[in-house]
């Protein structure tokens, strides 16, 4: 597995085996971080595809924090979050649309199905929550990304990310108790 | 027995305590069942948080996000060549007129201490002029009027009072 510094280093000479290594691994998760954020698969989509340009034109700028594990990461995680707060800015609520039944990996079927309305039920719960928070679980959760890191990513005090993720893990419990889930 | 904070077990939990704090929480939790219960349902909570689907991205997408990529990195492959290009070239004149120069002194035959003395001259007579025209210029204190409380002339206009 090649490093991410390596991939930013090999980048800035213009190396596409380099944008293919950055694109397998972090294509997934960014469509999925700037999906809970926009809650429309097209508009991330979109974003996505801005992103993934967006670091490309920007890589000549991109300077690795040693204070960071996933210093990289953080850093795209941060212009796929301020490109996709834009968005957010367009809208007043955000209803999740229903899962795309053709994007449903095909081996095991019935399994995933299941599991693509578990987890559009969850993204519609999430999205109850303020978009802060929402961004802070789902960085926390799906990404396993430190305080310092999420406090980078959203420009915000490593308290603020405690305290949202806290009042997130709350009201995401309050909401799963009302719902029937037995935790 | 007394329980760590809520902010405290949270960083236990996601692992943001160091090993002596970590330490200690995971003593008070061999005997607290509240604690116990607590870290739990955050395990809990997160479990229903996380995403269970593999997300599939479009070929089309895919094709599109690599176009535009491979533009935006050609091009930065050509500009990375023209500027190794125009290195070396400022390189190569450099060498040129170096050799050029020795050439040049070679045949004037002049001894290395007198050119070294014409240098200095010639050195010295550049920034004494540059040093000349920078007394020369006006300072711009000369041009501003400062008034202090109690000496403001009347005469400006708009100070008709």
């Amino acid at each position: 597995m090649i490093s991410d510094s390596h991939i930013a280093e090999r980048l800035r000479l213009g190396d596409e085996e380099a944008f293919s290594h950055l694109y397998e691994k972090y294509s997934a998760t960014l469509l999925d971080h700037l999906f809970h954020m926009v809650g429309k698969r097209e508009v991330a989509e979109e974003l996505l595809h801005e992103v993934f340009i967006t670091v490309l034109g920007k890589i000549n700028f991109y300077k690795e924090d040693l204070l960071l594990k996933n210093s990289f990461k953080a850093w795209i995680f941060r212009i796929a979050t301020n490109r996709a707060i834009d968005e957010i800015r367009k809208y007043k609520n955000i209803k999740f649309e229903e899962p795309n039944l053709d994007l449903v990996d095909e081996v095991d079927m019935e399994m995933n199905i299941e599991n693509l309305w578990r987890d559009h039920r969850i993204h519609e719960l999430l999205a109850m929550l303020p978009v802060v928070q929402r961004t802070f679980l789902n960085l926390k959760v799906n990404n396993d990304l430190s305080h310092m890191e999420i406090a980078r990513v959203c420009s915000c005090q490593i308290n603020t990310v405690k305290q949202g993720l806290f009042q997130a893990r709350k009201s995401l419990k309050n909401m799963l108790l009302a719902e029937g889930v037995e935790l | 027995m007394k329980h760590p904070k809520q902010s405290t077990l949270q960083d236990y939990f996601e692992n943001e305590l160091n090993e002596v704090q970590s330490g200690l929480v995971k003593g008070h939790l061999l005997d607290c069942d509240q604690c116990t219960g607590l870290l739990s349902q955050m395990a809990k909570v997160d479990t229903s948080a996380k995403k269970t689907t593999k997300t599939i991205i479009s070929d089309e997408l895919k094709s599109r996000i690599f176009s535009d990529a491979k533009v935006i990195l050609e091009a930065k492959r050509k500009k990375i060549a023209m500027a190794e290009n125009n290195s070396k070239a400022t390189e190569e004149w450099f060498q040129d007129m170096g050799a050029l120069v020795q050439n040049a002194i070679a045949e004037l035959k002049v001894p290395a201490f007198q050119l070294a003395s014409l240098s200095i001259l010639i050195a010295y007579l550049v920034t004494a002029n540059q040093v000349e025209k920078v007394i020369e210029q006006k300072p711009l204190s000369e041009e501003v009027v400062i008034y202090t409380h109690g000496e403001h002339d009347s005469s400006v206009e708009g100070d008709g009072k």
